[in-house]
């Protein structure tokens, strides 16, 4: 009976971990959309803004705090090296990118805002590496939270998340996040 | 800026010509089935392709699409076309008249009605509408005796292009105002990405007569504007747009006028599954271009050929004529069928 249970237990285990397997693999596949091209697009590439608003509570008071920031994340490491600190510094002073440090099994969010690191922790099925401005408006338009790991490919591909938002007629985050798509994966063969 | 609209003209036709610039991804006519007719077994001879353009008899359901004009070198490539248009009786399109507005000694490039009797279709960009007034892209259309005004619309190849024009926030307003100024019929085409469902609804509330679908799957304009300039940053669209067969079936459920399928039309088999589904007219750009080399006779061989082609598939589906071909059933496979289901296009009214 024991014995039994034993064995149940580990199955279960087993099972556990296949489902988790599973469901990273639906994500996966799940996010293989394509966008409908808008041909007549109603706006100026120019007016296109990327910024995006991240509302949240600052440091560990109750107030909550928006602020618009770029809609990619950089990826450091969780042990932020030198060379990442210098990144990071650099980074404050270009642009409102959010970034986030992984460990190996959480993924917190940091937000540079005046001068305080406000963090925030991550699902970790929500965030979608970015190859290029392509992927990003992808990830965008799953509600997930695109991230590069190279600091300088970040003017790369937001100049291309914008080319993606002018063919899709968005004139910011949120109407990109609801623009035409197909599901790929839910074709037949 | 004048002389730059007319050399990038022949840029634009050396580099189609001299490089691969078609999509990868296909047309989506593959996809479509037609279920030939039950009746009595039809021969090559009884097959009758002239149908109605405009509202015009003409003498097969193709025509030439827009393609040049505005370079003292391409005057000679439009005659060639006008020539073997009049020899089918099918029409033409002229490449963007742009150029003639900017520098009127170039009108002559486009005045091939001065030498052929055919159906001729005018050309502007959507982005250029805000540059002129309706007045002059009338008085352009009756210099060439134009029967009919293409707009090109094409935000992907000016994002591709370093000198493209993106100020497209008043393009869809420009094209309504336009349509309701002048005493042409104006036609909406893409130039090869293809235009939707969403698109097509906004252009059925205007005075606009018909929509080319100019979508994926023939000549790719991102491809030959990243000829021009190479820039890595613009690699990552390539293969952007809606295929030819969606783009139509998009328009047709939601568009009541007049439609045609342009965008990497390449047989007889495309055309006759294209006009089945309700396309008025099929487009067709490069291979003209391509058999252009051989001047006319090069061009009245392919679209003899190509004539020839559509025949012999309306016959082997038992169709005599266009209207019996508009009434053939069909079927749509996966992975199209699929993608209409979840864009929502109701299949009902196509025809
Ligand atoms: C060399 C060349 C020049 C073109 N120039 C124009 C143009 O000026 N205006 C326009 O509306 N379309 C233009 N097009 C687009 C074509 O009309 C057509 O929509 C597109 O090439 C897709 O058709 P295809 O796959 O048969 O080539 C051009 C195409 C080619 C190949």
């Amino acid at each position: 009976m024991q014995k039994n249970t034993r064995l149940n237990s580990g199955h279960l285990r087993q099972n556990r971990e296949s489902n988790k397997l599973i469901n990273l693999l639906i994500m996966h596949m799940n996010s293989d959309i394509k966008f409908i091209h808008c041909a007549i697009p109603n706006i100026n590439f120019n007016d296109i803004s990327i910024l995006q608003k991240m509302t949240f509570y600052a440091g560990n008071s109750q107030k909550r705090v928006s602020i618009n920031c770029s809609p990619l994340a950089l990826q450091v490491s969780f042990n932020p090296d030198l060379d990442n600190r210098l990144k990071l510094i650099k980074l404050k002073k270009t642009t409102g990118i959010s970034l986030f440090l992984s460990s190996k099994n959480t993924k917190i969010l940091f937000i540079l805002h005046k001068n305080n690191i406000i963090k925030k922790r991550l699902n970790s099925l929500s965030i979608i590496k970015s190859e290029d401005g392509l992927d990003a408006a992808k990830a965008i338009r799953l509600k997930q939270l695109p991230f590069l790991n190279d600091i300088n490919k970040i003017n790369l591909i937001e100049k291309q998340l914008k080319v993606v938002m002018f063919l899709t007629n968005s004139k910011n985050i949120t109407q990109l996040a609801r623009a035409p798509i197909i599901h790929l994966n839910n074709l037949t063969k | 800026m004048k002389n730059q609209t007319s050399s990038r003209k022949l840029e634009h036709i050396n580099l189609s010509l001299n490089n691969n610039v078609q999509f990868k991804i296909s047309n989506q006519f593959e996809n479509i089935s037609l279920l030939p007719k039950n009746s009595k077994t039809i021969v090559q001879s009884e097959v009758d392709i002239s149908t109605l353009f405009l509202g015009r008899k003409v003498g097969a359901p193709i025509f030439i699409s827009a393609m040049t004009g505005g370079h003292e070198k391409t005057f000679q490539i439009n005659k060639n076309l006008a020539e073997a248009a009049d020899e089918f009786n099918i029409p033409m399109g002229l490449g963007s008249q742009r150029a003639m507005i900017e520098n009127s000694n170039l009108a002559y490039t486009y005045d091939v009605k001065k030498y052929y009797d055919i159906i001729l279709l005018g050309n502007i960009g959507i982005a250029q509408l805000a540059n002129y007034k309706s007045s002059q892209i009338e008085r352009m259309l009756d210099e060439v005796h134009a029967d009919a005004l293409c707009v090109h619309t094409n935000p992907a190849q000016e994002i591709a292009q370093p000198e493209g024009n993106l100020g497209f926030k008043n393009a869809f307003a420009n094209l309504k105002s336009l349509a309701d100024a002048i005493d042409y019929k104006v036609i909406l085409k893409e130039v090869g990405n293809g235009i939707s469902k969403e698109v097509a609804e906004k252009v059925n509330r205007t005075k606009v007569y018909g929509i080319d679908t100019g979508g994926a799957g023939g000549t790719n304009w991102i491809a030959i504007e990243l000829f021009r300039n190479y820039s890595h940053d613009m690699d990552f669209i390539k293969e952007w747009g809606i295929p030819t067969a969606q783009s139509l079936i998009e328009i047709k459920s939601v568009f009541k006028r007049s439609v045609t399928a342009t965008g990497g039309i390449r047989t007889g088999s495309d055309v006759v599954k294209a006009i089945s589904l309700g396309a008025e007219s099929c487009g067709i750009a490069m291979p003209m271009l391509k058999a252009n080399k051989h001047g006319s006779n090069g061009i009245k061989h392919y679209i003899a050929r190509l004539i020839d082609d559509i025949k012999h598939e309306m016959s082997l589906l038992n169709c005599a004529s266009i209207e019996e071909l508009k009434s053939l059933k069909f079927t749509i496979n996966a992975p199209l069928s699929d993608v209409l289901k979840q864009r929502n296009i109701d299949l009902n009214h196509l025809r």
